[in-house]
């Protein structure tokens, strides 16, 4: 009967949301933690509901075994039986038992309960109790009885109580007890349980059985209370199907019974949901590519489409969300199992048990977490006397703490125990031929302790009942790889390790690369990309080359295998050395042109290789479906997904194709080093930041001024532009989605207003978020997108970043607002002096700055300069500092030395940069230091100059004004 | 849509298309629908008898090419081509492209004739595939309509993708 299978359903998930409470509370219980009769209350109840449930479906074991334990909970409250390990055990031996029938409820009541019976006996009146529990098989509904059911009563209840008991230990009368019965629900029928062999022999001893059953409106809990006759015992009979029709509303004043804070909705459901939350994303993504014109009102119509979707499909996610408690819940018992087993003091502290995770996520992860916790345990933490003698306390520390950081889920496990022997995994290493010595030498100490991860590896001295039982650590490494997670391990002797786990928050949704290979687009999962690069032909720096076992290219100093996608798909076969030999062969033949665009360097766990292909399509957050199962042998691929314009794309698995195009086999081991190909670039300080949802975009630090935060009611119109006051400059307010094709700005109230460095104008860029201020090396691949503005993209943490140009921003920009005539009226008018003794740089120079719409005078020594100052008026000076005759530091110094000429900007133009060198022209008074032959920046710099010494002016106008 | 229930036989419909010139029926009550062919993503390096994978109402599907089940050369998809999709029970999220066709006939029971493990081996035209996939033969009027099993098109193509 489908109904009973649903039931039985129902009973066992409840059963094991109960017990998981019910252990967590014993533990708490023993440990005599938090507020003790609370967590009896806790037990109890959950005791007595699983009890109820049991009978409801007719298993008589679990409720039998729940009844017992219900029995002794009650005698620990009542003092009766100490509270003490032994009991304890004995109650987590019953709750073992009744989750093992839980588990298989359908043969529940075949299996032998005998023993943990028997275990609880001594401690509760458990032989005569055991006759007490009642069920649904002592109650019979008849039609008759069906029709007197009152249509507002949704449940039926059936109730056994002993009038004696009743009488004698609670003193209620019989009546009292009929009346009580009445005021929780409505009696429906009633017998008296005596059988004629007791009456044969005289008056009937007690126990005097009545059996009544009773509707009520009230759920069985609430039933229960407002019953309010401890020793009744009370199971659910049935429920009207809608009882919300019928039912009366509630009163506003009275809480509503079960008034849901929470609904029990099928996985399925939710999947289902999710996938349309997907679905919706992907007509979303259609329609804002028919979109009309940026501000048509179909346009905006779609902008908000765009916003509720977003956040469907994050409601939808959530619902998959599972609190990582109902995992960690767990670990208190394993623990304490454990620490008595080997005779240690552990004692387990739990936060961040409300994070919540996928929970697919969840369940993946409650392997490798025990096992982690195991580990802890058993090679972490010492015995006591070790500890005292170490100079710590007896009782060792783990603590399992979870945390939301930057979208991961940063999952720690940490022990004050005696750390990893790093010396020990070494020697292993060595032992197992897993690394060599000298491979060990150039290793760091986290490096080391990652080798613990792999398969077969231990370095536990001897073999224990709990850790060592055949599974390594390698079930954390491999559960982990399964869901994108990663695991670091770092360790001190004598202080204890740490275990950071670090794992996507869901595996629905998936930010992926969409590259090109012939034509069709494939997606690899970003957290795969290391890093894109762009490869050149057969000259270029960046190439693939050719060795022995086949393709490799170099990467910061290191050889990977390559893979040639286009060569992976067309081989149905993996691939062996004779395939990757002729792959390598055809590709550098004399003649053969090099005609793939890109290589992804992916990384798997240690290992990295190059994956080669035509083009990048740009990176998206797809929506993952399952790869058909047809399609899983082929191996390489791993899901799929629909993408925006309708068509399915296939999703590579890196490990997949790695293993197809015989990559895993072969020997080249990414951390051979190799020779290195020139310098590489330092490490530089970059800005990260978003204008609309999508993009991300990147500047050189160095190239930014300030960043100040502004709300977007500071913002005015000015003549048509955009202007906000910035410590008292009017700064000109930059809108990048007007002048690159981005997404919109969001409509946020707080944004951010990103002041470049060297602009002719004042101008800020807005900005809706600072990502991060990440160094970097930058590797700027300017093929992939091509626009005025933007200096290339680089793949920054598995995302692709936009580097935006902020001078050909800023020229964009006036020449947008239509303010070129303006702009260059700053420097029409200006006339610079510039200063060189040589022709060449003089007429250089100059050329320079006249192409850029200056006026510019000439001299050939400081003094010369000098006497054309005094002439004439310029509104900046470029100089030389080596000269003869007067030279610029003496230059300098004469012009700040005098008060008609001290207010001009004057720029160091020179062949010299040694730190001392400018710390001596910034002495002399020189307002900036350029590098000959550098135009570019000495265009900047000069621009810079003549609009602060502008402002500087406008601003002396206005005080005098004032 | 020709119905040859002339006798009192029960009768069963089938799905009807050519390949090759030969007639060729599934069990309609196989088929969930037959739609008309939609953009399809291939998936190298599978064997051609896996066409490619469709988006269905955002369902994704695995599109067969009947003809190299067949033995026959895969040929592009034109205004003819048909794609008949199963029942989740009868192949799992999978559709079959054939040539043309896609009408619909009934056809006595007794008329059907299992040929399964009728043919001796050293009589099939071709020993590798064919007759695996045609479970019966049907005599028409006019012909005779090869049965294809659908049941047995995930295990045909599972044999060639390992």
């Amino acid at each position: 009967m489908a109904n009973e299978s649903g039931d039985n359903d129902r009973f066992i998930v409840e059963a094991r949301e109960h017990l998981g409470a019910m252990s967590a509370a014993m533990i708490a219980l023993e440990r005599n933690e938090g507020n003790a009769p609370s967590q009896i209350e806790q037990l109890l109840r959950a005791a007595h509901s699983i009890k109820g449930g049991a009978g409801f479906i007719g298993r008589r074991n679990i409720e039998r075994l729940a009844h017992a334990f219900e029995e002794v909970v009650e005698n620990i409250r009542d003092g009766r039986v100490a509270r003490n390990a032994e009991v304890v055990d004995a109650l987590l031996a019953v709750l073992d038992r009744i989750t093992a029938l839980v588990d298989d409820a359908s043969h529940s009541d075949e299996a032998d309960i005998s023993e943990p019976l028997a275990r609880l006996t001594p401690l509760a009146g458990v032989a005569t109790a055991l006759a007490t529990t009642t069920s649904a098989h002592d109650f019979e509904i008849t039609e008759r009885l069906r029709q007197a059911w009152p249509a507002e009563n949704a449940f039926l209840y059936g109730v056994k109580l002993d009038w004696s008991e009743c009488e004698q230990r609670l003193g209620l009368s019989p009546l009292a007890v009929a009346e009580q019965i009445e005021r929780a629900g409505h009696l429906l029928d009633s017998r008296t349980q005596i059988s004629g062999a007791e009456l044969a022999g005289g008056l009937p001893r007690p126990p005097f059985w009545w059996l009544g059953i009773v509707s009520s409106s009230a759920a069985i809990d609430d039933f229960i209370k407002a019953l309010n006759i401890p020793c009744a015992m009370v199971v659910q009979l049935g429920q009207k199907s809608a009882p919300v029709e019928t039912k009366p509303p509630a009163p506003a004043d009275a809480p509503r019974a079960a008034s849901p804070a929470s609904l029990r909705v099928s996985v399925s459901l939710v999947d289902r949901m999710m996938a349309l939350a997907g679905e919706l994303v992907l007509v979303r993504n259609q329609a804002m590519r028919q979109a009309g014109p940026v501000n048509s009102p179909q346009r905006r119509l779609l902008r908000r489409l765009d916003s509720i979707t977003d956040e469907l499909q994050d409601a939808a996610l959530r619902m998959r969300a599972q609190p990582v408690g109902a995992l960690f819940d767990r670990f208190p018992r394993v623990v304490r199992d454990l620490a008595r087993q080997l005779g240690k003091q552990i004692d387990v502290r739990i936060s961040g048990s409300e994070v919540e995770l996928d929970k697919t996520i969840v369940e993946l992860l409650a392997d490798p977490l025990t096992h982690l916790i195991r580990n802890c345990c058993d090679h972490g933490i010492e015995m006591p006397e070790q500890r005292v003698a170490a100079g710590k306390t007896p009782g060792g520390t783990i603590n399992l703490s979870a945390r939301q950081e930057r979208g991961q889920m940063v999952i720690e496990i940490r022990d004050d125990g005696r750390g990893i022997d790093i010396q020990a995994v070494k020697r292993k290493a060595i032992e197992q031929g897993v690394k060599r010595a000298d491979e060990l030498e150039h290793m760091g100490d986290r490096q080391i302790f990652a080798l613990i991860l792999l398969s077969g590896f231990s370095t536990a001295k001897q073999v224990t009942d709990l850790s060592g039982r055949g599974v390594g650590m390698d079930v954390v490494k491999t559960n982990l790889d399964q869901i994108g997670g990663v695991v670091e391990i770092d360790s001190q002797p004598q202080r204890g390790s740490i275990f950071t786990l670090r794992l996507p928050l869901t595996l629905a949704i998936m930010p992926c690369l969409l590259l090109g290979s012939d034509g069709q687009c494939y997606g690899v999962p970003q957290r795969d990309v290391e890093e894109l690069v762009l490869l050149g032909d057969a000259h270029a720096r960046r190439r693939i080359e050719r060795n022995h076992e086949g393709e490799v290219l170099r990467w910061r100093g290191r050889l990977l295998p390559v893979i040639r996608v286009r060569e992976a798909l067309a081989r149905r076969e993996p691939f062996d050395a004779a395939a990757l030999a002729e792959v390598a062969g055809r590709y550098h033949a004399e003649g053969a042109s090099a005609s793939q665009g890109y290589a992804a360097i992916i990384r798997l766990g240690s290992r990295r290789f190059a994956m080669a292909f035509d083009e990048v399509l740009g990176s998206e957050n797809i929506v993952v479906k399952p790869l058909h199962p047809l399609l899983r042998p082929l191996g390489i691929y791993a899901a799929t997904t629909i993408l925006g314009d309708g068509s399915v794309a296939l999703i590579f698995s890196g490990e997949g194709i790695a293993r197809h195009s015989g990559i895993l086999n072969r020997a080249i081991a990414e951390t051979a080093p190799a020779v290195p190909t020139g310098s590489e670039a330092q490490p530089e300080a970059v800005l990260l930041f978003r204008c609309g949802r999508d993009e991300l975009l990147a500047v050189r630090m160095n190239s930014v001024r300030r960043v100040v935060a502004i709300t977007t009611d500071r913002i005015e119109q000015i003549g048509g532009r955009e202007m906000v006051n910035v410590d008292g400059a009017a700064t000109n307010v930059v809108r990048l989605d007007r002048l690159l094709k981005l997404s919109p700005y969001p409509d946020a109230a707080r944004l951010f207003l990103l002041l470049p460095r060297n602009a002719g104008m004042p101008i800020g860029l807005l900005v809706c978020e600072i990502v991060d201020t990440p160094k970097l090396q930058l590797q700027i691949e300017s093929r992939a997108y091509k626009a005025e503005g933007v200096l290339g993209t680089m793949m920054i943490r598995g995302e692709i970043a936009l580097f935006i140009d902020l001078d050909q921003i800023a020229r964009m920009w006036e020449k947008n607002a239509g303010s070129l005539p303006k702009a260059l009226a700053h420097r029409r008018g200006a006339r610079i002096l510039v200063v060189d003794d040589t022709q060449f740089f003089q007429k250089l120079v100059a050329e320079h700055l006249r192409q850029d719409g200056y006026e510019v005078t000439v001299a050939d020594n400081g003094s010369a300069a000098l006497a054309m100052l005094r002439e004439q008026t310029f509104d900046i000076v470029v100089s030389d500092i080596e000269m003869p005759v007067m030279d610029g530091h003496a230059f300098a110094q004469a012009v700040r030395a005098d008060p008609a000429l001290a207010h001009i900007p004057l720029v160091a133009l020179t062949t010299l940069n040694t730190p001392a060198s400018r710390a001596t022209a910034a002495e002399s008074g020189f307002d900036a230091y350029e590098v000959k032959l550098d135009r570019q920046t000495l265009l900047e710099t000069v621009a810079m100059l003549l609009a602060q010494s502008r402002r500087q002016t406008d601003a002396a106008g206005t005080e005098q004004h004032a | 849509m020709p119905d040859l229930a002339t006798t009192d036989s029960p009768t069963q419909s089938f799905c009807t298309f050519r390949a090759d010139g030969r007639l060729y029926g599934i069990d309609l009550l196989s088929l969930r629908e037959i739609s008309t062919s939609m953009a399809i993503t291939p998936v190298p390096p599978a064997a051609s008898a896996v066409r490619g994978l469709a988006n269905l109402r955002s369902r994704i599907l695995l599109v067969l090419d009947l003809r190299p089940l067949l033995g026959l050369p895969p040929l592009p998809c034109t205004e003819e081509s048909r794609l008949l999709i199963f029942k989740p029970a009868v192949v799992q999220d999978a559709g079959l492209l054939v040539d043309g066709g896609g009408d619909i006939i009934a056809v006595p029971r007794d008329r059907i004739e299992a040929i399964e493990d009728n043919v001796p081996e050293s009589k099939r035209t071709n020993p590798n595939q064919p007759l695996s996939l045609v479970v019966g033969v049907c005599k028409l009027e006019q012909e005779l309509m090869m049965i294809i099993d659908a049941a047995r098109l995930s295990g045909a193509v599972a044999r060639l993708l390992t």
